[in-house]
């Protein structure tokens, strides 16, 4: 088992470790720069993302010149002030929004891509959210109880295991479908994609259940837990000032390692037709979509090639920093060898 | 005068270590585990290496295997095996990666601390014996197997033939030492390294592990590299003693000498630790402070900072720096403290200050 | 050893039925009609009578009715796919699934250990850095997209391979390819790791130290501890390769299991749902304690513990 430290000083050579890994410190600067851009388009592909133009097919491929007239983006904006910050941002994207192409439809590829990394992102960090809320307390629990209450918890682990995957994702799908819709008033669009967040978290958070639970029993062996139970600490107090402080490394590397999981799973589920619903795009839907149009309007390559090529870029992007981050702060991995 | 003789020159040492120097380059600096180290291990005696742990004790050995792990590399030195009459004497530092794994094992054969960890798992230990032999002799298979449970009977083990197919796990400590040195004595070397091969054992185990690995060297003649930091053992066991501080050897004499006599401050301290039986030990006294961080190694003389004389003087000084008339006791000291240009390594050399006692202080 | 095998099936056994359970209470819970799907529109009084037929009326008595029926092996109509039986989809699905995962798990894993261990020995030379990279494409292509380029080189460009549909050895390669990627990679990664924990053990030097040249420390003993990691995770790895994936099935239209998953749940089948869950969740099972049986085979440590 992996020496257990209960100080700050050994986060903070972790976090040195992973800044002097140039990989995983570039993929990070990457993908935050991503979803700077991302965030910053978003007041502008959030009105546009499904403004469609169907005028002739030789205008889909990607150009220098806007096909869509910014007008449209004007009088979304009628209200408001035409000028400042925030217009200034949107005439940039709109700028660029032929770059990348345009789809069937005549949507802009580039807004529909800044639009979906942002969907993506946040399934990748609502099911990271759903599946640390949920492990850290089952996993704590099981493994501080004991007896048969640990037995059962880890049962039903086993038991949630032994369904398949997709179909738990799917039937979780159509069960909250209805109750969730009518509890946002009809908006049906958003209902869908917080479904998707339930449904990947509800499926993600097993394996870290198993991962707090083991390193739990462990830091329950340790010296220094020894010792404040020895102090007279209480059961809560060992459990919120020892036990918790040293799971943060290891559920931070499970969690950071479920965000690119949730995304390539929901690209999975596009592909499959019951992932985000039209028109609301997520990178992987965007790849998917790219998938059947090639195979549909044979040319088209920038469909397929600009989506596969941001979701596997965005994916690396992630794992790299998840795997930096296992490699930094959890000292197994760093056992110097002999051959 | 080797001439006649032939290969072998019966007077010289079986095994030679010259100014080896061991790096391990780490992310917060270079450490000088090993650092200008020179021994001489004479035919059939037994040879004490003993120091504070992180001494480099353990580097000295692993470098004599040429064991050393990948941040690690020996950057200088020779280190002469001549244990054949048949064979020129060669210097392991040249030999290339074959010819040195011809030597591991079957003439310079080490036996580890841990014998807990030392054994592989998922391994029976009669494999892990025979394998020794499949090695290094031509014996294969069932042979070697055989051969396995009769070094475990060498070793004084019950039952060798069901103990060959148990498992490491299912052994007690004490017995899994004694495959650890089955498994080294397997090919009858001519040089055994134990590095601390007994401290992981309680006391009685500890004097019978002891007494078999005497009693297999009496019979065999081979020499043997005990590395400890127990002098009990070094006292009971070894002929010679070198005692080593910070990656240098700082004194080397017969063990008899050594013990009636110790001249360097580092010795002195380590006897001083050592609880001795019949006297009333109310105190034990201490080495103040620990061995340096070998990444900031202390100018000098190296054992300076913990040294007693030093630490006298230095007190000393404070009195002599206020009555300025008296100075001229100052460079004693300084030597100690600084880098001194008589000596290349800046740290002070081994002297001979009496019959085969050598010395590396230069205040004695 | 045999008191353990029967232990774990014994809790296999009771772990499926607890499958069981969950699904069918996913299955009645969740809103939809199996009869009223799509063009499918029958009488009410046509549709009471069928779920009397099926036992269907009452929960409980569908509950024991349908588990009877498992036990004997028999699964049911299916209420999607009229005219089949829930046998019959399974018995033409399951083989081509596990016959395309088996030849995927077995390339998965022929390349995925020797790189995986090449690149441990060679930490952070070239051969790793590349591999490194290689694992994280591998891991973070999505599959339809990988077998989507595999079909239009080897399938269209190429031609060496029929584009999609089943029947022929020529059939095989590239669906199984693509799904061995991931495994590949995963595997490599595994391995990579486990191996770097075994190579720093003490045991390592002691087998150094005896003069075996690094080829037998590596292959030999290292590789043998290293491999556990990997063998736990191939159990559920393998369970889920043999019983489909839906993407790929789709991407190459091989007639597997696992479109299956899929059709039973957007379609609300329940026999199909629950037959294929309990298909699943044996083979998970089955596989795990084979897993076991050859963990507790290579590593002698733990034949006591559970």
């Amino acid at each position: 088992m992996a020496p257990i430290a209960n100080d700050r000083r050994a986060e903070r050579r972790g976090w040195r470790r992973f800044r002097r890994n140039r990989l995983a410190s570039l993929s990070l600067y990457a993908f935050l720069g991503l979803g700077a851009i991302a965030t910053a388009a978003l007041p502008f592909a959030g009105r546009w993302y499904d403004v469609q133009s169907l005028d002739s097919a030789v205008r889909h491929t990607p150009s220098f010149t806007p096909v869509v007239a910014f007008d449209v983006f004007d009088v979304e904006c009628e209200g408001s002030p035409k000028t400042g910050v925030r217009v200034s941002i949107a005439r940039l994207f709109h700028r660029s929004s032929s770059w990348l192409g345009h789809d069937d439809l005549g949507r802009s590829l580039m807004v529909r891509l800044l639009m979906g990394f942002l969907v993506s992102i946040a399934i990748g960090l609502a099911a990271a959210a759903i599946s640390v809320v949920v492990s850290v307390p089952w996993g704590c629990i099981a493994a501080l109880s004991g007896g048969w209450i640990d037995t059962t918890m880890m049962r039903i682990v086993d038991v949630l295991y032994g369904l398949p995957y997709i179909l738990m994702v799917i039937i979780l799908k159509i069960a909250l479908t209805r109750p969730l819709a009518a509890l946002l008033g009809g908006e049906t669009r958003f209902a869908e994609v917080v479904i998707l967040f339930i449904a990947i978290g509800g499926v993600s958070w097993l394996t870290m259940a198993r991962v707090v639970r083991g390193q739990v029993l462990a830091l329950r062996d340790q010296p220094f837990i020894e010792a404040a139970r020895a102090a007279g600490a209480g059961r809560l107090r060992i459990l919120i000032r020892h036990v918790l402080p040293n799971l943060v490394g290891p559920v931070t590397v499970y969690a950071s390692l479920v965000i690119p999981q949730a995304i390539l799973q929901e690209a999975f589920l596009s592909y499959l037709g019951i992932g985000v619903q039209q028109p609301i795009p997520s990178i992987g839907r965007l790849a998917a979509d790219g998938v059947q149009a090639v195979n549909t309007f044979v040319g088209f390559w920038w469909l397929l090639c600009y989506p596969c090529g941001l979701l596997v870029v965005t994916l690396m992007a992630l794992n790299f920093v998840g795997d930096g981050l296992r490699d930094a702060y959890d000292p197994k991995s760093r056992a110097d060898t002999l051959v | 005068m080797a001439l006649d003789t032939g290969h072998c020159d019966h007077g010289a040492p079986l095994l030679e270590v010259r100014d080896l120097a061991t790096l391990f380059r780490t992310d917060e600096g270079d450490i000088r585990a090993v650092d200008g180290f020179s021994l001489a291990i004479e035919r059939g005696r037994t040879v004490a290496l003993v120091g504070e742990s992180g001494c480099g004790k353990s580097a000295t050995a692993l470098s004599i295997m040429r064991l050393i792990a990948a941040p690690g590399r020996i950057i200088k030195g020779s280190i002469i095996l001549n244990d054949r009459p048949d064979t020129p004497p060669v210097d392991l530092l040249r030999l290339d990666d074959r010819a040195m794994r011809e030597i591991r094992g079957s003439r310079i054969a080490m036996v580890f601390q841990e014998p807990m960890t030392s054994l592989n798992p998922v391994f029976t230990v009669g494999e892990q014996i025979a394998e020794a032999f499949e090695l290094h002799t031509e014996l294969r298979g069932r042979a070697a197997m055989q051969a396995a449970i009769e070094m475990l009977v060498k070793v004084e083990i019950g039952a060798p033939q069901s103990r060959a197919a148990a498992y490491p796990h299912e052994i007690s400590g004490g017995m899994r030492q004694r495959v650890m040195i089955a498994m080294a004595l397997a090919c009858g070397p001519s040089l055994l390294i134990a590095d601390e091969a007994t401290t992981a054992l309680d006391v009685t185990l500890q004097m019978q592990v002891l007494d078999l690995l005497r009693e297999v060297q009496r019979e065999s003649g081979m020499s043997v590299l005990l590395i400890t930091h127990d002098l009990g053992v070094v006292a009971r066991w070894s002929d010679y003693v070198y005692v080593m501080y910070a990656g240098r050897v700082v004194e080397h004499a017969p063990v008899a000498r050594l013990f009636a006599k110790p001249l360097h401050p580092y010795t002195r301290g380590l006897m001083a630790c050592a609880p001795r039986l019949g006297e009333r030990a109310d105190r034990l006294q201490a080495i103040p402070g620990s061995p340096p961080d070998p990444r900031h190694l202390p100018s000098g003389c190296r054992f300076h900072p913990r040294c007693a004389l030093c630490v006298e003087r230095a007190r000393d000084r404070e009195r002599f720096t206020a009555a300025p008339e008296h100075a001229t006791a100052v460079p004693l000291l300084r030597r100690c403290v600084e880098r001194f240009p008589e000596e290349a390594s800046g740290a002070p050399e081994l002297r001979q200050c009496d019959n085969d006692h050598w010395v590396a202080c230069w205040e004695t | 050893m045999i008191a353990r095998i029967v232990r774990r099936l014994v809790l296999g056994a009771l772990t499926i039925v607890c499958v069981y359970s969950v699904t069918f209470l996913m299955v009645i819970t969740v809103p939809g009609n199996p009869f009223r799907q799509g063009e499918r529109n029958i009488p009410p009084e046509a549709e009471a009578a069928l779920r009397i037929r099926y036992n269907m009326d009452n929960n409980w008595i569908y509950f024991g009715e349908f588990l009877r029926g498992a036990v004997a092996l028999d699964f049911g109509p299916s209420f999607s796919y009229s005219d089949w039986t829930c046998n019959q989809i399974i018995a033409d699905a399951l083989p081509v699934s596990i016959m395309l995962g088996l030849l995927a798990v077995f390339l998965g894993v022929l390349v995925g250990v020797p790189v995986g261990v090449m690149s441990a020995v060679r930490r952070n030379g070239w051969f790793d850095v590349t591999t490194l990279g290689l694992v994280l494409l591998g891991i973070s292509v999505p599959t339809f997209v990988t077998g989507s380029l595999l079909l239009t080189v080897g399938g269209v460009y190429l031609g060496w391979f029929p584009i999609g549909g089943w029947g022929t050895l020529a059939h095989l390669p590239l669906p199984a390819l693509t799904l061995s990627l991931p495994l590949m990679a995963y595997i490599a990664r595994l391995t990579r790791t486990g191996m770097l924990d075994v190579l720093g053990a003490d045991f390592i030097r002691t087998a150094l130290a005896k003069g075996a040249p690094p080829r037998t420390v590596v292959w030999k003993h290292a590789l043998k501890v290293a491999f556990l990691p990997v063998l736990s995770y191939l159990g559920p790895a393998a369970a889920q390769t043999m019983t489909g994936s839906f993407v790929v099935e789709k991407v190459f239209g091989v007639p597997g299991l696992g479109q299956h998953f899929v059709n039973a749940a957007l379609n609300h089948d329940p026999g199909l749902i629950m037959s294929t869950v309990l298909v699943y969740a044996s083979i998970l099972i089955a596989l795990n304690i084979v897993v076991d049986v050859l963990y507790g085979w290579i590593d002698p440590r733990i034949s006591g513990a559970v």
